[in-house]
C-alpha cells in the first residue's frame, strides 16, 4: 500500500512536469490502486486475531533450502508453499493443527501443533528413500502448482536435466528447456533460445538474480551455467509476474545451490570436452556454507601437446567458476554472497585471438521483519565483455574490446497477509554502461588508427506489486503492476541526432543536440499490468487465463541468423523506443494419479510494438550511424502448446507439441512476414527409463518444421561474378527443410559400497544418433570450378553422429 | 583485405576445429523472378575502350547465358559538357570509344530503351592508395592458409583525408581473379593517412612460382564501394552467423514511368597498377 501510494505520488509529480503521458496509464493506475486497496483492506478485516506460523524448509541431509515445498494444514483447505528462499508463512486462528510438510522426493513430515501466538517452525525434510534412484523422483515440483496457482511455471529439476542425453557429455539447462512446449531455437548450434516467437534477446536469463547477456560457451555448444552448481531453473512464459520485467518474452530464473551446511561433499565429472568439479561444505555447521564449482574444457591442453605446429598453435577453451557463501546471521537474517565468472578464449595460429565472458556478483540479504513480512535485498554486478585481437602481422594487428556493465539494486518483499492472500512488492534500480567497442592498434607499425565507438549509458527504476489472492476455493487471481522508468543518459559529452532519408536506405543524421555527461537525453515510462486468473475445475484440474504487458529497454543489435558473441547490446535511447508486448494466454491444466501425470494445453496471442530490425545490407558492427540503418516495426505471435508429462516412476518423460507462428511487419515490406526463428510445428519426445537399478536409458527425439530464410529468385553476372537477385521485396520467403534429431544416452551407476560415500557413474551418449544432416540454413554459393555459376547449399552444424562418454562422481 | 574477413574466418575456424559442420549441394525449388534489366559498365582512365552491357536477369540455375537488350540509345556525358553516344558493337554491348575517366568529373549515363529510360551518375574520386611495391610471402598449408603458396603483400601510402574508398583487383598471368575470396575492398575509416605496409591481400588461391601478378587499385565512390561489399557479402555468406540475403545496391535509376526494374552498376574509377613476377 505504501509503495503504491508513493508510486501514485511520484507519477503525479512526473505528470506535473508535463512529460507526455497517456491517460490510459493514469486510469490503469487509479483502477489498480482502488482495486488493491479494496482487496487488501477487505482481507485485513478478516485477518484480525490470527496467528502466524512461519519458518524455513530445508533438506535434512545438506541444509539446502526447499523452494516450492507444500505446507498443508490438515482438515482445512489452507495450503501454502515456500518461496525461492525456502521461507513460508501461514496465518491461522489460534488452535491445534496438524501441519503436513511435503516436497517431491522427500519424506512428508507431519507436525501436531497447538498455537496461541506467532510461532517459528523450521522443518528439515529427509530424502524419501536412500535407495531410491534419482530417476524415480525426477520431479517437476511445480507440476502440481500449475494446477493450483494462477501463475504458470515451466520447471525442470536439475536431476531431470542431468538425465537427458548430453551433448558431448555436458548436461545443458537451456537445451533441456528447448524440449518444452513454446521454447525453441533458430537452429541447432545457435545460441540462446526463442520463447513463443520472441527473439533470443527477449528472454531474461537470471543466475541468482544477475542477468546473463550471452549464455553460450564455445560459440553455441554449451550453456554457460554448470548444472552441478544449480538448484533449480524455472521458466515464466505464459504470465510474467510483475516482480519480473525487462524482457518481452520470458524469464529463465536459475538459482545456484547454497552449499551443504552439514558436511563436506563433492561432485564432478570428466567428459571428452570438459571436466567439472564442485565442492561444498559447512563453514559453521547448520549456519553457514560454501559451494565452489568450476568447469573447464581442455581441448587446448591436448592441442598444445601436438607435434603438429598447426594444431599446437590453435587453442580454444572455456571455463566457468561459480562460488557462493551463505551465512545465517540470526533467525531473521541470512546473507548470501555469490559470484560467477565464465570465459571463452580462442586463438588461431597465434594470429587471431578472441575472448568473451560474463562475470556476475551478487550480495543478498534475506530479512524476516515479522512472520508475515519477508524481504530480500540484493546488490548485483554484471559484466559482459569481449575482446578480439589480431596479431597475424604487426601491420594489421589490433585489439578490439566491447562490453556492457550493470549495477543493480533490488529490494523485494513477500507479505503473507493471510492464507489466501500474498503480496509481492518491491523496487529496483539499475545503471547500465555500454561500451560498443574500442579498437587499438596492436603495434607501432600498425596501419590502423585507434577508434572508439560512442559509449552509451542508461538508468532504470522499477516499482512493482503483485497480489496473489484466492477469492474462493475455486477462483484465484494474481494481478500486478510494474512501472518502469528508463533514462537514457549521456556518457561523456554526447550528441544525438534525428534521422532523415528514404525508407529502406541508410538515413542521414540531422538536427544535432548536445548533452553533457550524465544529463538525461530521453525518458521512457512504461506501465505494465499483469493479470492471471485461475478457476479450479476439480481438485486436479484448472482453467487459466492471463494477460501481461512487458516492456524491454535493452536491445540486441544483431543482423545475423544466429546471435554471435560479438553482438552488442544497446539501450532504449533518443532514437530507439522501448519494445512492448501484450500477451493473452489461456490454458487447461490437469494432473492425474497424485500428480504422477500432468497434462496441459495452452493458447496464446502476442502483439509486439517497436520491434527493432535493420535495412537490407545494414552494417551493424562498428557503425557510428547505427540508428540510420534501423527500422522499427510491429510483430505478432500466436500458437498452441501441448504437454503430456509423466513425472515419476521407472519410466518418465514427456511429449510436447507446439503449433505456432511468429511474424513481423516493418516499413520495408507491405505485409507481415515470418521471423527467422518461426517454426510451424515442433514436437519433442523425452523418455527416461530405469532399466535396472543401476542402469538408466534416456532418449530425446525432436522434430521441427523448417525455418524461413530469404532466397533470391534470379541472378546476373557482373564482370564474371555471379550476383544473386530478388525481383520482389521479400524477407524469409523460403522454408529450409525440416529438422529431425534423435539423441540417446545410457547411464551406468557403479555399485554403492556400503559405508563409503563415493559413488560414480558412466554416461555414454549419442547425439544425432541417426546421423542426419539437419539443415541449419540454405543459401547460394559460387561454384568452385565455374566461378560464374551458383549452387544451392545446405549447411548443417552437426553433420554427423557425435558420440561421447562422461564419468561422473560424487562423494 | 584480410582483416575484413576476420569475423567469418574466426567463426568458421572455430566451428571446424570443434564440430562436424558440413555443406552439401542441394536442389532448391525457387520460383523464377520477374524479368529485370541489368546494367553493367565501368569507365576508367586506362587507355582502352570501355563497354556498357544491357541484358536481363536469368534463372538461378540457368547457366546458358542471359538475353540482351538491343537497340538502346546510350549517352555518356560529363559535367564539363562533353558527350559521347555509345555504339552497339554486338547485341547488348555498347562501346565507350573516346571518353576516359578524369578525376573529380561526374559522368552521367542515360539509357533510352524499349524497356524505359534510365540514368546513372558516376563521379570519379581521387586515387587514395598509391602502390609503391608488391611482395609475396610463402605460407605452408595451415588453419590460416587453406592452400600452400605465395600470398601477396601490398605496400603504399594512404592519402590523408577521410572518405576514400578503393578496390584492389588481382590478375594472375593476365586473368582477372573473381572468386569469392578474391575481394579486396577498403575504406580509409580506420587507416586514414597511414602507410599501408606489409598488408596481406585476400586471394582465393595463392600464387605459385613464376606467376605474373598484377595488382590494380581502383578508386571508388562510397556507393560503388557498397555495391562491391554487397556482392562480397552475398558470396562469402553462409554458416552459423550468416547475414540474411539482400540485393546488391545499384546506382541506376528509372527516369520514365513504367520502366522495367533495373539492377547493376555503372561506375567510374581511376586505376593504378603494379606488376610483379613471383620468384
Amino acid at each position: 500500500m505504501i509503495v503504491t501510494f508513493r508510486l501514485h505520488q511520484y507519477l503525479r509529480h512526473v505528470h506535473a512536469k508535463q512529460i507526455q503521458y497517456p491517460n490510459f496509464a493514469m486510469n490503469t493506475i487509479r483502477l489498480f490502486i482502488t482495486l488493491a486497496l479494496g482487496l487488501l483492506l477487505q482481507q485485513e478485516t478478516f485477518a484480525q486475531k490470527k496467528v502466524t506460523i512461519s519458518g524455513y524448509l530445508k533438506d535434512a541431509s545438506n541444509g539446502e533450502i526447499l523452494p516450492g515445498a507444500a505446507i498443508i494444514v490438515k482438515n482445512t483447505i489452507i495450503k501454502a508453499s515456500s518461496n525461492n528462499y525456502g521461507f513460508y508463512s501461514i496465518s491461522l486462528n489460534p488452535g491445534s493443527y496438524t501441519l503436513s510438510y511435503s516436497y517431491v522426493g522427500y519424506e512428508t513430515q507431519e507436525k501436531l501443533v497447538r498455537i496461541t501466538k506467532d510461532t517459528v517452525i523450521s522443518v528439515q525434510l529427509g530424502s524419501a528413500s536412500k535407495q531410491m534412484n534419482e530417476v524415480v523422483v525426477s520431479s517437476s515440483r511445480k507440476g502440481s502448482d500449475n494446477v493450483r496457482k494462477p501463475i504458470t511455471v515451466t520447471a525442470l529439476s536439475v536431476n531431470q536435466i542431468k538425465q537427458l542425453p548430453p551433448m558431448l557429455g555436458e548436461p545443458d539447462v537451456i537445451k533441456s528447456f528447448q524440449l518444452m512446449p513454446g521454447v525453441s531455437t533458430v537452429g541447432e548450434g545457435a545460441s540462446g533460445f526463442n520463447v513463443r516467437g520472441g527473439g533470443v534477446d527477449q528472454n531474461l536469463v537470471l543466475l541468482d538474480e544477475a542477468p546473463l547477456y550471452f549464455t553460450s560457451h564455445l560459440f553455441n555448444l554449451f550453456s554457460v551455467t554448470n548444472p552441478d552448481a544449480m538448484r533449480d531453473a524455472s521458466l515464466y512464459k505464459s504470465d510474467m509476474p510483475a516482480r519480473f520485467g525487462g524482457r518481452l518474452s520470458s524469464v529463465l530464473d536459475t538459482r545456484m545451490k547454497d552449499g551443504n551446511n552439514k558436511k563436506w561433499s563433492g561432485t564432478g565429472g570428466l567428459g571428452l570436452i570438459a571436466s567439472r568439479f564442485t565442492v561444498e561444505g559447512p563453514i559453521e555447521k547448520d549456519k553457514s556454507s560454501v559451494i565452489v564449482s568450476g568447469r573447464r574444457s581442455y581441448t587446448d591442453l591436448f592441442t598444445k601437446q601436438s607435434s603438429d605446429r598447426d594444431i599446437r598453435d590453435n587453442s580454444i577453451y572455456f571455463y566457468d567458476l561459480s562460488a557462493k557463501l551463505n551465512f545465517t546471521l540470526s533467525e531473521k537474517d541470512r546473507l548470501y554472497l555469490s559470484g560467477y565468472f565464465g570465459k571463452d578464449d580462442m586463438s588461431i595460429a597465434k594470429s587471431f585471438g578472441m575472448q568473451w565472458g560474463n562475470g556476475t556478483g551478487t550480495v543478498r540479504w534475506n530479512h524476516v521483519f515479522n512472520p508475515k513480512l519477508f524481504s530480500n535485498t540484493s546488490f548485483i554486478y554484471s559484466d559482459y565483455k569481449y575482446e578480439l585481437g589480431v596479431m597475424n602481422d604487426p601491420a594489421t594487428s589490433f585489439t578490439w574490446k566491447a562490453g556492457i556493465i550493470d549495477y543493480s539494486l533490488k529490494n523485494s518483499y513477500n507479505w503473507y497477509i493471510n492464507s489466501k492472500s500474498t503480496v509481492y512488492f518491491g523496487l529496483d534500480a539499475a545503471l547500465h554502461e555500454f561500451s560498443p567497442g574500442t579498437a587499438e592498434p596492436g603495434s607501432e607499425v600498425s596501419i590502423f588508427n585507434p577508434i572508439k565507438m560512442k559509449a552509451e549509458r542508461a538508468a532504470e527504476y522499477n516499482l512493482y506489486a503483485d497480489h496473489e489472492l484466492a477469492l474462493s476455493d475455486a477462483f484465484s487471481v494474481e494481478y500486478g503492476l510494474r512501472y518502469s522508468l528508463f533514462q537514457s543518459l549521456a556518457s561523456g559529452n554526447t550528441t544525438v541526432y534525428d534521422y532523415e532519408g528514404e525508407t529502406g536506405l541508410e538515413k542521414k543524421p540531422v538536427n544535432p543536440k548536445n548533452f553533457d555527461d550524465w544529463n538525461t537525453i530521453k525518458m521512457y515510462h512504461n506501465l505494465q499490468p499483469r493479470l492471471s486468473l485461475k478457476l479450479q475445475t476439480s481438485e486436479n484440474s484448472s482453467v487459466k487465463a492471463s494477460y501481461s504487458r512487458t516492456a524491454q529497454n535493452l536491445h540486441l543489435i544483431s543482423n545475423t541468423i544466429s546471435s554471435s558473441p560479438l553482438d552488442i547490446w544497446a539501450p532504449s535511447s533518443y532514437n530507439v523506443k522501448p519494445e512492448l508486448a501484450d500477451q493473452v494466454s489461456a490454458g487447461y491444466f490437469r494432473n492425474f494419479k497424485n500428480n504422477k501425470y500432468e497434462v496441459s494445453a495452452e493458447l496464446y496471442y502476442r502483439k509486439l510494438q517497436n520491434q527493432l530490425d535493420f535495412i537490407n545490407n545494414a552494417q551493424t558492427l562498428l557503425n557510428d550511424n547505427l540508428p540510420g540503418v534501423m527500422v522499427f516495426g510491429k510483430g505478432r505471435a500466436y500458437g498452441a502448446e501441448f504437454l503430456v508429462r509423466k513425472n515419476e516412476g521407472r519410466f518418465n518423460g514427456w511429449l510436447s507439441y507446439t503449433l505456432s507462428r511468429a511474424e513481423r511487419k516493418t516499413e520495408l515490406f507491405k505485409d507481415y512476414y515470418p521471423v527467422r526463428h518461426d517454426k510451424t510445428h515442433v514436437v519433442s519426445l523425452v523418455g527416461i527409463y530405469q532399466l535396472k537399478p543401476r542402469i538408466t536409458l534416456s532418449g530425446t527425439y525432436n522434430f521441427a518444421s523448417g525455418t524461413p530464410t530469404t532466397m533470391p529468385d534470379s541472378k546476373f553476372e557482373f564482370e564474371g561474378i555471379p550476383v544473386q537477385y530478388s525481383s520482389e521485396e521479400v524477407r524469409n520467403n523460403y522454408r529450409i527443410p525440416s529438422f529431425h534429431r534423435l539423441d540417446l544416452s545410457a547411464t551406468f551407476k557403479r555399485k554403492v559400497i556400503p559405508g563409503r560415500k563415493f559413488t560414480s557413474e558412466w554416461v555414454v551418449s549419442l547425439y544425432n544418433a541417426t546421423n542426419r544432416k539437419n539443415p541449419f540454413s540454405v543459401y547460394m554459393r559460387q561454384n568452385e570450378d565455374n566461378s560464374a555459376n551458383l549452387e544451392a547449399v545446405r549447411f548443417s552444424v552437426f553433420g554427423t553422429v557425435i558420440p561421447s562418454v562422461t564419468w561422473n562422481f560424487k562423494f | 583485405m584480410k582483416y575484413f574477413k576476420i569475423f567469418n574466418l574466426l567463426i568458421a575456424s572455430a566451428l571446424l576445429l570443434t564440430l562436424a559442420s558440413c555443406e552439401d549441394v542441394i536442389d532448391v525449388d525457387l520460383e523464377k523472378g520477374k524479368k529485370t534489366l541489368v546494367v553493367e559498365g565501368w569507365l576508367t582512365n586506362r587507355p582502352q575502350n570501355h563497354y556498357v552491357k544491357l541484358y536481363y536477369t536469368g534463372a538461378l540455375s540457368d547457366n546458358s547465358g542471359f538475353s540482351n537488350l538491343t537497340n538502346a540509345k546510350l549517352i555518356l556525358s560529363d559535367d564539363q559538357n562533353n558527350q559521347e553516344i555509345l555504339q552497339e558493337v554486338s547485341p547488348g554491348k555498347y562501346e565507350i570509344a573516346t571518353t576516359r575517366a578524369v578525376e573529380r568529373r561526374v559522368y552521367t549515363l542515360t539509357i533510352e530503351s524499349s524497356e524505359g529510360k534510365y540514368q546513372a551518375l558516376a563521379p570519379v574520386k581521387r586515387q587514395s592508395g598509391k602502390p609503391d611495391s608488391l611482395t609475396f610471402k610463402y605460407e605452408e598449408e595451415s588453419v590460416m592458409y587453406e592452400k600452400a603458396g605465395y600470398y601477396p603483400l601490398f605496400h603504399g601510402q594512404e592519402i590523408e583525408g577521410k572518405g576514400d574508398f578503393m578496390q584492389i583487383r588481382l590478375y594472375k598471368n593476365g586473368v582477372y581473379l573473381n572468386k569469392k575470396n578474391d575481394f579486396n575492398l577498403s575504406d580509409d575509416e580506420l587507416v586514414d593517412g597511414n602507410y599501408i605496409g606489409d598488408t596481406e591481400l585476400a586471394v582465393n588461391d595463392p600464387f605459385q612460382k613464376s606467376d605474373v601478378v598484377k595488382v590494380e587499385i581502383w578508386s571508388l565512390t562510397e556507393e560503388a564501394y557498397l555495391f562491391w561489399t554487397d556482392i562480397r557479402t552475398q558470396l562469402q555468406n553462409g554458416q552459423l552467423f550468416a547475414t540474411p540475403f539482400s540485393n546488391a545496391r545499384t546506382n541506376v535509376k528509372k527516369t520514365s514511368e513504367g520502366a522495367l526494374d533495373v539492377v547493376g552498376y555503372f561506375g567510374a574509377s581511376l586505376v593504378e597498377s603494379i606488376e610483379r613476377t613471383v620468384e
